[in-house]
């Protein structure tokens, strides 16, 4: 009996670092809920009148990538950092540009990425230690022809 | 801090298993012709879409690439990242008139049971809309 308590603790903690890796990893949710310029994934933009325009009707001015990341701990349950609203970010863009709106957004992200893998790893094994997720948001910058 | 051959052992293993079945998605939309939109925000010098736009539902969808040691998997970077082509033409159709906007992205990368595999995933959430006619 003298050894009970500590071999249940034990089992425990064995099992709850075995059964939870399998909930591991790193999540996050990208919004753009402040934007003053048309921003799409695909070619298609509406001019002002709402006419759709393709590639034929405005210029590009150049493409752009940045980074974005969510760290949490405790496999996800506890945030460390706020979910990234992209908006801000590509209002600047598109304005230092000189553009008019943005066209063919992509998202990628990867397990990879950045060495995320290696962070996760010791985060899943060690919920105390956080975990990130990332991801890269790129474009083209659009000026519609006059 | 002394490590021995066993944890170092595990270590390059696991380090292993994460590095062979790695993976990764881009979310992209190839063939749509109308505008699939971040935000309300439709048109040119800030012009938001009326606020008595019906709405014509909504979309979601997913687009995942899952690599596992037991060598299920499903996806491939190329054709998971078109399919999220065929998550909105149902939405938007033909019509040079509809359009998605408010779309959202929610992004994870997972480590499975044991460490015997990885899985990239990107869901995608938004509103179905039509221009009014009385917009033109």
């Amino acid at each position: 009996m003298k050894h009970t308590i500590p071999l249940f603790t034990a089992i425990i903690i064995f099992s709850f670092v075995i059964c939870f890796p399998g909930c591991s990893g790193a999540k996050m949710t990208m919004t753009a809920t402040k934007l003053d310029y048309p921003v799409s994934t695909t070619q298609g933009i509406y001019d002002p009148n709402y006419k759709l325009l393709s590639e034929e009707d405005y210029e590009s001015l150049g493409k752009f990538e940045f980074g974005i990341s969510k760290w949490s701990m405790f496999w996800t349950l506890i945030p460390l950092t706020k979910d990234p609203d992209v908006s801000d970010k590509l209002n600047s863009i598109i304005k230092e540009k000189g553009g008019d709106a943005v066209v063919n957004l992509q998202i990628y992200t990867g397990t990879m990425q950045n060495g995320a893998v290696f962070v996760n790893f010791f985060s899943s094994v060690v919920p105390l230690l956080p975990g990130v997720a990332f991801a890269t948001v790129s474009g083209d910058v659009v000026k519609v022809k006059k | 801090m002394k490590i021995n051959n066993l944890t170092l052992q595990i270590l390059l293993f696991t380090s292993f298993v994460f590095i062979l079945t790695s993976c990764s998605v881009t979310f992209k939309t190839a063939n749509i012709k109308q505008p699939l939109l971040l935000s309300s925000r439709v048109g040119m010098n800030g012009i938001e879409l009326p606020s008595d736009t019906k709405s014509k539902g909504e979309v979601s969808g997913e687009v995942v690439f899952e690599r596992t040691l037991r060598g299920s998997s499903y996806g491939s970077e190329i054709e998971q990242a078109t399919n999220a082509d065929v998550n909105f033409l149902p939405c938007v159709g033909t019509d040079a008139n509809r359009c998605v906007t408010n779309l959202y992205f929610r992004i994870a990368n997972y480590q499975y049971w044991m460490f015997s595999g990885n899985k990239s995933l990107i869901e995608f959430y938004g509103d179905c809309k039509t221009i009014p006619q009385s917009s033109k």
